[in-house]
């Protein structure tokens, strides 16, 4: 008979031999599966939005207690206006013989701050910077493009190299004048080297004005040249990375 | 090495790729095709976008850097290049719409070319360049702006250079700084522009003077020994009209200001005649009479052909200080006619006929609002005024057909904010601050888009600022190519 019991003082090679080609089996499996599978790298989706430096200089929107329409934006002092006048004097009436249509109206001596204004920002670190400074390094992070950048969302794989992305969208940026309020998504993918391939961009969700759109391209095409962005970080898997990425200008402080 | 994945977040992941392998490849390249294609199924494709997704929002205040490459001239006429360089980078600082690089050594360039990856390094995204020709008596500036980024040039201009110490040459500099905001952002600058208001002087007489828009260049322009006051210029930058007392009665003159001859409009009927503003077209003059036997009202006359004294709304309220809109289609004024108290911004057709009101009037909220300037973009008012029954008077925009919106450009402690006019680039204004000691007053100057503000004069009572359209056309020729 055959079987596993001829030669009992043999141990049976059968077992190990079909154990060892499964494994292997299964290992290789896994390797092509892999290779088939991991093309495009998956990664989170997540929102930056990269806001002017001048934001604290801006104007406030102010909600006014009553239901009413009305909005008001108040700015906070530029310079911090000196005034420490606890006295006030009422405004005088104006002396002009070109009257308002009524005698300036009787004030008491003001408390000159209605209580619903925000408190103050602080001004920004000097938006003009002294023409004493030295130039300035090619931005390393977004920080030295005036920019704010901030991040949402569950991780943050790679917050210093997206920065880099979002630095060269800046240079490149050239907004067109009296567009406002229209924003315009591109996908695109960024080699490993850092550069964009023309034919990988994509418009996602077009503006409806086409100059605004031609200057998104041309800011990506320009961001892709003169290693403007840098060489993918190693450990971000697959050959390319794909992008996402929106233009965006408000309107008069909307 | 690429074993472990990313933990994929909410939407991110597509879990049927893991399954069904070669399918999934071939999935998920197809799906931004799909969305494509079907982009009212974008929000749901989009959740599943296998990459990063960033924005950039530019919300108008971006200041991109400007760099100033130093102005070459040639042996003996370097301070010449100097004192223009100087000029031009403040006024692309006050322009508020760069960061300025400025003041860098002079080696930083050799020879005649730009070195565009140099000027990358260093920051800049625009660069201006200049340099002094002069052939016999002439002496020329000449400038360039380059987009550093995209390394080409975007304008090229020659500027004539009056002799230095005149104001001609200032302004001629101012020319050159507006044509370089302009190839940088495609928008107008207000560089080359002045300012006239109506300044106290000896036993009470109130004279017009003139300021360039940096705050140099002071003078005096009327001598009427009496009260001139609410001055406006003419659309093309050589008149003026306000109102003086020289005559006893208030009427209203036009200055030109290349021969400094005065001609008064004529006073058909009695009255104050006051607030002159011109329409777009130049000869057309608004202005308002009031106090004559209980009718009050706008009117225009055509002072270009001296004729055709039009009413465009006669009551018995007061309506005061037209602005026409730059389409010269709309006229923005104020009036009492709800309160006297409590004056409002109103707009109507240019001949006259229906008013609609602009400021936040309600009711139980009436505000006091005065002073209107029509933008020269046309799509806002700026005036001053409050919202409430007491409190100081602020500058306030509203944008046109959005009444429920105004924009407060003065911090609420800072004074009494009164008469804004609009800078020839529409986003500047300038007007009086009474916070001074002593009844003194001060002109500043407030970007709509920052905030920014700055003093362009103070130390002196001052009244009704106006500022001019752009001068660049009348002080110099500007020769692009």
């Amino acid at each position: 008979m055959t079987g596993w019991n001829r030669n009992p003082n043999r141990p049976d090679r059968g077992p190990v031999v079909a154990s060892v080609t499964l494994h292997v089996a299964v290992i290789v499996g896994a390797l092509v599966l892999h290779h088939l599978t991991f093309a495009p790298a998956e990664f989170v989706a997540y929102e930056i939005n990269i806001v002017s430096m001048a934001d604290p200089d801006l104007p406030e929107e102010i909600a006014l207690p009553d239901p009413d329409e009305l909005v008001v934006e108040i700015p906070d002092p530029d310079p911090p206006a000196p005034e420490p006048e606890p006295e006030p004097a009422p405004p005088q009436p104006r002396p002009d013989p070109v009257p308002p249509p009524q005698p300036a109206p009787t004030r008491e001596p003001p408390p000159p701050d209605p209580p619903r204004v925000d408190p103050p920002r602080q001004p920004p670190p000097a938006q003009r910077p002294p023409p004493s400074d030295p130039p300035p390094e090619r931005p390393e992070t977004p920080a030295n493009v005036d920019i704010n950048v901030r991040m949402a969302g569950l991780q943050r794989d790679y917050p210093a190299y997206y920065g880099r992305i979002l630095a060269a969208m800046s240079a490149c940026w050239r907004s067109p004048p009296g567009v406002e309020g229209v924003s315009s998504t591109l996908r695109f993918e960024i080699e490993r080297d850092g550069t964009i391939r023309a034919r990988s961009i994509e418009p996602f969700r077009r503006s409806g004005n086409g100059v605004f759109d031609l200057r998104a391209v041309q800011a990506v095409e320009c961001a892709g040249e003169n290693q403007r962005i840098p060489p993918l970080p190693d450990d971000i898997p697959g050959d390319r990375l794909p992008v996402q990425f929106t233009f965006t200008t408000t309107g008069f402080r909307e | 090495m690429i074993g472990p994945r990313i933990s994929p977040g909410p939407g991110s992941h597509s879990s049927p790729r893991r399954a069904a392998g070669a399918l999934a490849a071939f999935v998920a390249v197809a799906l931004p095709l799909l969305s494509l294609a079907a982009p009212a199924k974008a929000q749901v494709v989009e959740d599943r976008f296998p990459g990063v997704s960033l924005e950039l929002i530019s919300e108008g205040t971006r200041a991109l850097p400007f760099a100033i490459q130093p102005f070459a001239a040639p042996p003996g006429r370097e301070d010449l290049a100097q004192r223009a360089e100087n000029i031009a980078a403040r006024n692309l600082r006050y322009s508020n719409r760069f960061q300025v690089l400025d003041s860098l050594p002079s080696s930083i360039t050799r020879g005649s070319e730009v070195d565009y990856a140099l000027w990358d390094q260093v920051g800049a995204a625009f660069l201006l360049t200049g340099r002094i020709e002069v052939s016999g008596n002439r002496v020329e500036l000449v400038t360039e702006v380059h987009d550093v980024i995209y390394r080409e040039r975007r304008g090229q201009g020659r500027f004539a250079l009056p002799g230095v110490d005149t104001p001609e040459f200032r302004m001629a500099v101012h020319a050159a700084s507006d044509a370089a905001v302009e190839w940088a952002t495609g928008e107008p600058g207000m560089a080359a522009s002045r300012i006239v208001f109506s300044r106290l002087g000896e036993g009470g007489n109130r004279e017009l003077w003139v300021v360039d828009s940096d705050g140099e260049n002071l003078r005096r322009l009327t001598n009427h020994g009496n009260l001139a006051l609410t001055p406006a210029w003419s659309p093309d930058g050589r008149r003026i009209a306000f109102t003086s007392f020289v005559s006893g009665l208030p009427r209203i003159y036009e200055l030109d200001l290349a021969t400094n001859r005065e001609r008064q409009v004529p006073a058909p009927r009695s009255g104050d005649y006051i607030t002159p503003a011109y329409a777009p077209d130049g000869q057309t003059l608004a202005f308002a009479i009031t106090g004559s036997s209980g009718r009050s009202g706008l009117y225009t006359y055509n002072i270009g052909r001296e004729c055709c004294f039009t009413t465009l709304i006669e009551s018995r309220n007061e309506d005061l200080s037209p602005t026409f809109s730059p389409d010269g289609r709309r006229i923005a004024f104020m009036s009492n006619r709800l309160g006297v108290g409590a004056p409002q911004i109103y707009l109507m057709p240019a001949g006259g006929g229906q008013a609609e009101i602009l400021s936040p009037y309600r009711f139980d909220r009436r505000g006091y609002y005065s002073s209107p300037d029509w933008s020269p973009r046309g799509d806002r008012v700026a005036y001053y005024g409050r919202i409430d029954r007491i409190g100081w008077h602020q500058i306030l925009i509203s944008e046109v057909g959005r009444g429920n919106r105004i924009l407060q450009l003065t911090p609420n402690q800072s004074g009494n904010n009164e008469d804004p006019s609009w800078a020839p680039d529409g986003r500047h204004l300038v007007f009086t601050n009474g916070s001074g000691r002593g009844g003194a007053t001060s002109l500043r100057i407030v970007d709509a888009v920052t905030g920014n503000t700055r003093t362009l004069v103070s130390g002196m009572d001052v009244k009704y600022p106006d500022w001019s359209p752009s001068l660049a056309r009348l002080v110099t020729a500007v020769d692009d190519r």
